[in-house]
């Protein structure tokens, strides 16, 4: 498996889900990972304006590593920090975690853009992860 | 001679006879299955997020889950004693020989009709008073995961109420409720089905 990392971004930023194995340092910043997803936000909406499809493919850079981006139907966005070339493996990933995700949007005891803590989400895109994101 | 006889004095010779039904099982399943074949369909999903939204919101008015238990069985009594007339009239189901035939007719028609699924009638209490309907799958709860606050609710409690509703307008007061409930992690769904008595009067349902 590569080394990534995965964070679903919703309405006013929330962050609904994250996972991955990819840490990188930096003096004195921890979750030095989240703080260059959250700066490609910026880059994401202004794609978005223009866009009409919901895979963003690579939408920034940050040293070694590109970010990828696929907004759902509902505007939530599902950013992937990762080293991977190949697009199709990413956007594999990106439309197995959609699928996921609509059925958490299906229980109804799910409130919308709030933190999805279910375990069966979290191994489920673990395992996409697994099974798309090889190096 | 045999020692057991079945209830009515008949002998146990053949399946038929110890159940003393109508229409044995096989027979209600294919008529369960072409009267599911003939009437209109929805959407289920339409169905799944209607009665999802539903339990949400009642979870938010009451905040006491074993309130909206309750409610939810009392909206099945009102649904169940409308459903009744709807039931008999497309299935043309006649009436039962004995309780063990009404608990196949509900699992295998009835159910069928409605929801698309049989169940399974399982569990009988020694005098035959009691029975289990097992659910392999409840179209109702398809894509729910029950938050550990709810714990105590049982999502699909209006399909009790439905059938208390319904078996009360032919004259049959029961209990139904959940036994177990895949929802709330159990291995399997079952209902309990508990006769308590036949009615004679025929009084007016009420509505609370």
């Amino acid at each position: 498996m590569a080394n990534f990392l995965f964070v679903m971004v919703g309405k006013d930023d929330i962050p609904l889900y994250q996972t991955g194995n990819l840490v990188l340092q930096r003096e004195g910043i921890s979750h030095m990972g989240q703080f260059v997803v959250h700066s490609s936000l910026d880059v994401i909406e202004e794609l978005l304006l223009k866009a009409n499809t919901m895979n963003l493919k690579i939408v920034d850079h940050y040293e070694d590593y590109n970010i990828s981006a696929f907004v759902t139907a509902g505007n939530v966005k599902l950013v992937l920090l990762h080293d991977l070339k190949n697009d199709e493996s990413v956007k594999a990933f990106f439309l197995a975690v959609n699928e996921y995700y609509i059925k958490i949007l299906l229980n109804p005891f799910y409130e919308i853009n709030t933190p999805i803590t279910s375990p069966y989400f979290g191994s489920r895109v673990r395992n996409a992860a697994k099974r798309h994101l090889k190096p | 001679k045999t020692t057991n006889t079945s209830r009515d004095g008949r002998p146990p010779s053949s399946p038929l006879f110890a159940f003393n039904m109508a229409n044995p099982v096989a027979v209600l399943k294919r008529n369960g299955e072409t009267i599911f074949a003939k009437v209109e369909k929805i959407n289920a999903e339409l169905l799944i997020l209607t009665y999802g939204s539903l339990v949400a919101q009642l979870i938010k008015d009451y905040e006491d889950i074993s309130a909206v238990n309750q409610q939810l069985d009392t909206m099945g009594y009102n649904i169940g004693v409308r459903l009744i007339d709807e039931f008999i009239s497309r299935s043309g189901q006649g009436r039962c020989g004995n309780f063990k035939e009404t608990a196949e007719v509900i699992a295998k028609v009835g159910f069928k009709m409605f929801l698309g699924v049989t169940a399974n009638v399982a569990n009988w209490s020694p005098d035959d008073k009691e029975f289990s309907l097992i659910f392999d799958e409840n179209p109702l709860a398809e894509f729910v995961d029950l938050p550990p606050s709810c714990n105590a609710l049982f999502y699909s409690n209006i399909l009790c109420g439905v059938l208390r509703g319904a078996l009360e307008m032919v004259q049959i007061r029961c209990d139904v409720k959940f036994i177990k409930d895949v929802v709330r992690g159990d291995e399997i769904t079952e209902i309990r089905v508990i006769f308590r008595e036949y009615l004679h009067e025929a009084a007016p349902p009420s509505d609370e």
